[in-house]
């Protein structure tokens, strides 16, 4: 079932609501911009009036849009993608690597764009190797290994469950140092790192009694989530 | 069934080479019907096959002598070399450039997750590549009728005579636009659909001459698609218009629908 509709029965229907940009996006390489738009607009049989405000949006002018498609630069070509996308007000939206080929002023006005259709109550599946730009952007994460789903999880959920890397400087040398919750992975000199899962009272209390000189404890980043899943570890 | 939109695409995509392929049909037939209405040589060449020794003789069939007749050579034109090249590559371009082709580089993904129906996709598809290989026969019929016309040799017979052997070839490069994409619907690689299609044509042109030629080939002919588009032969009313029309209407509709069932079960790597 995709928006409450049956597949493939209702496919059709799924895909007029459906807005979608593939991983490598092709068009008609003979085509002008605009002619190709007006023909995705004819396809899906209905009127091009939200495009001026996206052109614009992504900064592509009357020239651009006048150039053929195997003429324009691979960000330009993203672009148009992105529009062919969303100028339906898809109530779903799908999009694989969207922010390939455009420069950061770019990226940040499709992120722009993406917190307004999430803000209208439009669905995104946002599918990206970029883990920076899925913490940006995303609030549910699904990890997928092997074909396989291995997480389905909100993005704060899915961190608190990962290890978290703990580094310590001490001021003296500490016979035997163990903390609880904690595996020691590196030791030099008054140095130590450890990676920490589990309850993190008992571990601050026993830190506590430490000399410690500094600590650095950082918030476990999505990337460290996503490579214990594809690491494959049974803890992960 | 069809997408309006969709075909238009293709039909202007291919103007190109469609126009090309029309120009030279009409031009070639003109050319070949204004040769023979001014120079009537088909007296000359039969008083120089008759000098010639019985083996050489040999090797000229009926159908060339009768082509230098105004009637086998108004035929002769919808059987040039050059103009079934040019219906050939239209044929085997199409199909295979925009299934396989079109699944290779990542469009045809893109144009499916559109509200568009993948029989409505590849019979508009069809039904385009029909349309842009009948315009070339168009232009046959157009030099033709036209030098008929202007040389006042243009009958009720032949008139009708030529829109069937028109109608012929069009069936015929519809089959073999129809095994492309049938092969095109199962193939990965475009390239490799449109070298297979094209060789399978080579071998049946082939074949259908050396069969005519060696007795020992003849049993290959009702299998050879060739067999059923021989111009000078319906023209003299030496083969059935009807039966060819069976035949490769039927094959066309063999290879449609299993272009349709492939087509409707496959998937379309991104």
């Amino acid at each position: 079932m995709v928006l409450g509709k049956p597949l493939p029965e209702a496919a059709l229907e799924v895909r007029r609501r459906c807005g979608y940009l593939p991983g490598n996006f092709s068009a008609y390489q003979n085509m002008t911009a605009e002619e190709f738009l007006s023909f995705i607009a004819r396809l899906r049989r209905t009127s091009t009036s939200i495009q001026p405000e996206l052109t614009e949006r992504f900064q592509l002018t009357g020239k651009d849009l006048a150039k053929k498609i195997k003429n324009l630069s691979h960000g330009t070509r993203q672009k148009i993608g992105i529009i062919q996308a969303f100028f339906h007000q898809p109530e779903l939206l799908i999009l694989d690597e969207p922010t390939i080929g455009l420069d950061p002023l770019m990226q940040d006005v499709l992120y722009d764009l993406l917190r307004e259709f999430q803000q209208k109550g439009h669905t995104i599946f946002f599918s990206s190797h970029i883990l920076s730009e899925v913490e940006k952007i995303c609030q549910r994460v699904a990890i997928v290994r092997d074909g396989h789903l291995v997480a389905l999880e909100t993005l704060d959920d899915l961190k608190k469950k990962r290890y978290r890397r703990l580094q310590l400087l001490l001021k003296r040398e500490v016979d035997n140092l163990n903390l609880p919750s904690a595996s020691l992975i590196e030791h030099r000199g008054l140095y130590y790192e450890f990676v920490v899962k589990g309850e993190m009272q008992e571990l601050l209390q026993a830190l506590a009694r430490l000399p410690v000189e500094n600590i650095v404890f950082p918030e476990p980043s999505l990337e460290e989530a996503f490579m214990a899943y594809y690491r494959g570890t049974d803890d992960a | 069934m069809l997408n309006r939109d969709y075909i238009f695409l293709l039909l202007k995509n291919h103007r190109g080479l469609t126009l090309f392929g029309f120009l030279l049909s009409a031009s070639l037939q003109f050319l070949i019907i204004y040769l023979i209405v001014v120079l009537n040589p088909a007296p000359l060449v039969a008083a120089f096959l008759d000098k010639l020794p019985l083996q050489l003789r040999m090797l000229f069939q009926q159908e060339f002598i009768t082509s230098f007749s105004l009637e086998g050579a108004a035929a002769f034109g919808f059987n040039h070399p050059l103009v079934l090249t040019t219906l050939g590559i239209l044929a085997i371009i199409v199909p295979s450039r925009h299934l396989t082709g079109e699944a290779e580089n990542g469009t045809l993904e893109l144009l499916l997750s559109y509200p568009f129906r993948r029989r409505e996709l590849l019979f508009s598809l069809w039904l385009s590549g029909s349309l842009l290989l009948l315009m070339v026969v168009c232009g046959g019929w157009i030099g033709s009728l036209s030098a008929l016309s202007i040389y006042h040799q243009l009958t009720l017979p032949v008139f009708f005579k030529l829109i069937e052997i028109g109608f012929n070839l069009w069936l015929l490069f519809t089959l073999v636009m129809s095994y492309t994409l049938l092969a095109s619907s199962l193939g990965r690689e475009s390239g490799k659909v449109a070298t297979r299609s094209a060789g399978l044509t080579l071998i049946f042109y082939f074949l259908h001459f050396l069969s005519s030629m060696w007795q020992s080939l003849a049993f290959t002919k009702p299998f050879n698609i060739f067999s059923y588009y021989q111009p000078q032969k319906l023209m003299a009313n030496q083969q059935s218009f009807l039966l060819n029309v069976v035949v490769l209407v039927g094959f066309i509709l063999f290879c449609l629908s299993f272009s349709f069932f492939h087509f409707q079960h496959r998937d379309i790597p991104g």
